[in-house]
């Protein structure tokens, strides 16, 4: 069922606010964008490599934030150079984020369609069940020892 | 102005991603009920969470007490959960 997009927008703005001290401490980039549903995230990995996240929060939370990466230089989206190394697994082969919170690893394509229903993604990975959580988990694997530069140049 | 701390107690800055808390710990309190009373707070799920020291990123054990880090007043220290991995 679809969600409001004002509710969407409370609940973002809402999870924002909370991670906001974090998201300044952390040195993260963050462009809200409440019209269209949209955040930009730029995070500096352990290299000063920046990785830019978008996410869409159409029909949040009732389904996770569709989230891309994009290259900061080229803007192309979602492929080998826009990926970090490492990942423990979450920088899946495929280039889509392969966690319970990213809908992309549900869509056509992705790791797992087909085989996870995205209403499901708050209980199957409740450490991950809003904003800052996803934001601080990415940028601890921009700066773990897996890391190691993008997948490509 | 801050409340008086009570008396053999540690007044801790916790950094959360989902916010900031400031509360007085009883120094002989075990960093792994500190962990629990920060889920509470922040309404945070169950799990596999782990805390450490901001200034030098030690990670502090879940049986030890607060008052075996030598932590003083003010100290701030970081909650974050278990990273997982891709599934």
């Amino acid at each position: 069922m679809a969600v409001n997009p004002e509710v969407s927008r409370v609940k973002v703005e809402k999870e924002l606010e909370r991670a906001a001290s974090y998201a300044q401490r952390r040195g993260w980039q963050l462009q809200w964008n409440p019209n269209a549903l949209f955040l930009r995230a730029s995070i500096t990995a352990s290299d000063n490599e920046s990785y830019i996240f978008e996410f869409h929060f159409d029909d949040y939370p009732e389904i996770p934030p569709l989230i891309d990466v994009v290259h900061p230089e080229t803007g192309e989206r979602n492929t080998a150079r826009c990926f970090p190394t490492g990942g423990k697994g979450y920088f899946h082969s495929s280039n889509r984020i392969c966690a319970y919170w990213s809908r992309n690893a549900y869509t056509d394509g992705g790791p797992h369609a087909g085989n996870w229903v995205m209403g499901d993604w708050i209980s199957k990975d409740p450490l991950r069940k809003e904003l800052g959580l996803i934001l601080a988990l990415l940028a601890d694997l921009l700066e773990d020892t897996s890391y190691k530069g993008r997948k490509a140049s | 102005m801050k409340e008086k701390k009570p008396k053999d107690s540690i007044r801790v800055d916790v950094q959360t991603p989902v916010g900031n808390w400031t509360h007085d710990f009883e120094k002989t309190t075990k960093i792994s009920e500190v962990i629990q009373e920060i889920l509470l707070h922040f309404d945070l799920a169950p799990g596999n969470y782990q805390m450490r020291l901001i200034s030098n990123g030690e990670v502090l054990q879940p049986d030890r007490p607060l008052v075996s880090y030598h932590i003083e007043d003010d100290t701030n220290l970081e909650l974050f959960p278990d990273q997982g991995g891709g599934v």
